[in-house]
């Protein structure tokens, strides 16, 4: 007979394995309360005993990681190239430039509406917005209470997986990208603008 | 005037446009020297037809054959402003009355704006990086479909007074657009039993459902009065062949329809 750690390990796997999106530990805690009560700090211990075991770019033909606030399987990087003989859907997403500008902004400014985002390009990014939308990295998250109550979007969690976030707050802060401070001089001599004194 | 000034400043530097001749109703020459007048008033800009100026732009881009992309955006910018000129001398009424920003000010924002922007394109090209790292790692898809599984609300946090104000919202957006504004469609008992009658006489027989099958409901219901009408007075004979099909509308022998 295994042992209730044993078990649990066993039954964390199959969840793991068979749900197909990152599971938060709440949830991995409720799928394992027939073994009675399964506190948070306990399925954290058991998540560390399987990430040891399928590490990020181990052994293994898939790895445990953490991300969009959850945990999950999927496959190994290395094993790219035989998945590739296999598999229709690229594992590659590629992005316009246009596409990558608004789901930076819309990643950092969330929740943000379409006109929010227009205004940062200074060019009307319905397109690339919808281009986000059917990738499902983006989505519609509520309206603006106020006013004529304009759609707004945030990203998904697939965006969190795609770009390997663990959360939100992953993201690098916004201010890290700020233009060096020659950055505006240079801008004002390309507009044949005078510089401060 | 000022800013059409300032344009002009700015893009002197080139003088492609220099070259640009116009033959124009009101002036002839080059397009600089047209400019020039303008600005110093002995040409009233009111007068030229600006389309006639961007037409002989577009001819003589085709002519050459090759993009001076400077050249461009130097027209550009200075059809902008004559439109700009022109349109507020044609509208003085309409000048908004919003504090003008004075160019300073408005490079200043238009800097804070590229700013802002590159700020973004920068976390853009972050994300690309990103996603390169993140490449080449797939996820099954779940079989059978997960449960969704619930949101949990802590109790109490909604409140119904939120709920109220969404529905009476979302009913008042179901009222229609305001169209008193569109004239109701022109259609009276009267000319339509005239328009039948000429029908009928120019084609001796015609199909309701053809020839008015597509029209507005209003115009129907007119149109099979108007044929009640024209068949109660004897001008008119009809045939339908079960209650509801198309019905056909004929001349009636021996009588005049006119």
């Amino acid at each position: 007979l295994l042992d209730r750690r044993a078990a649990l390990l066993r039954d964390l796997e199959a969840l793991l394995f068979a749900a197909g999106r990152p599971l938060s530990l709440a949830l991995l805690a409720a799928g394992l309360e027939h073994h009675g009560e399964a506190a948070p700090a306990e399925v954290q211990d058991l998540l560390r005993e399987l990430a040891e075991r399928y590490p990020v770019d181990g052994a293994h033909g898939f790895e445990l990681a953490h991300l969009a606030e959850g945990w999950v399987l999927r496959t190994n990087r290395l094993t790219e190239r035989a998945l590739a003989a296999l598999t229709e859907s690229s594992a590659r997403p590629r992005l316009s430039p246009a596409a990558l500008e608004t789901l930076a902004i819309v990643a950092y400014c969330q929740p943000v509406s379409r006109s929010e985002i227009s205004e940062v390009r200074g060019v009307n990014s319905d397109s690339a917005l919808q281009t986000l939308v059917e990738r499902e990295l983006v989505a519609e998250v509520g309206r603006r209470p106020e006013g004529p109550g304009a759609v707004l979007f945030g990203t998904t969690d697939r965006f969190q997986l795609i770009f390997g976030l663990e959360s939100l707050t992953a993201l690098p802060p916004l201010e890290g990208f700020q233009a060096d401070e020659g950055a505006a001089d240079e801008l004002r001599r390309r507009l044949g603008l005078s510089l401060p004194a | 005037l000022y800013d059409v000034r300032q344009q002009r400043k700015k893009c002197d530097q080139g003088g492609q446009l220099k070259l640009l001749d116009l033959e124009l109703d009101v002036y002839q020459g080059p397009f600089d020297l047209l400019f020039t007048l303008i600005l110093k008033e002995e040409v009233d800009v009111c007068e030229v037809r600006l389309t006639d100026i961007i037409v002989a732009y577009l001819d003589a881009l085709l002519e050459t054959g090759r993009t001076d992309w400077d050249g461009l955006s130097e027209f550009l910018v200075l059809i902008s402003s004559l439109l700009e000129l022109k349109s507020r001398l044609l509208l003085p009424g309409q000048v908004p009355a919003e504090d003008e920003l004075d160019p300073a000010t408005a490079a200043e924002l238009l800097i804070e704006r590229l700013l802002r922007y590159q700020m973004f394109k920068g976390a853009s090209l972050g994300l690309q990086e990103r996603l390169v790292e993140n490449q080449g790692r797939l996820l099954r898809p779940a079989d059978p479909p997960l449960r969704q599984t619930p949101v949990e609300l802590p109790a109490a946090s909604q409140d119904p007074r939120i709920l109220a104000t969404a529905v009476s919202r979302l009913a008042q957006a179901r009222q229609g657009p305001d169209a008193s504004h569109i004239s109701p469609a022109r259609i009276d008992l009267r000319r339509q039993i005239a328009h039948i009658r000429r029908m009928v006489v120019s084609q001796g027989r015609f199909s309701f459902e053809e020839r008015f099958g597509r029209e507005e409901p209003m115009t129907q219901a007119i149109s099979l009065f108007a044929l009640l009408e024209l068949v109660a007075e004897g001008s008119i004979r009809t045939s339908q062949s079960r209650p509801f099909a198309d019905i056909t509308v004929m001349r009636r022998e021996g009588r005049r329809v006119a």
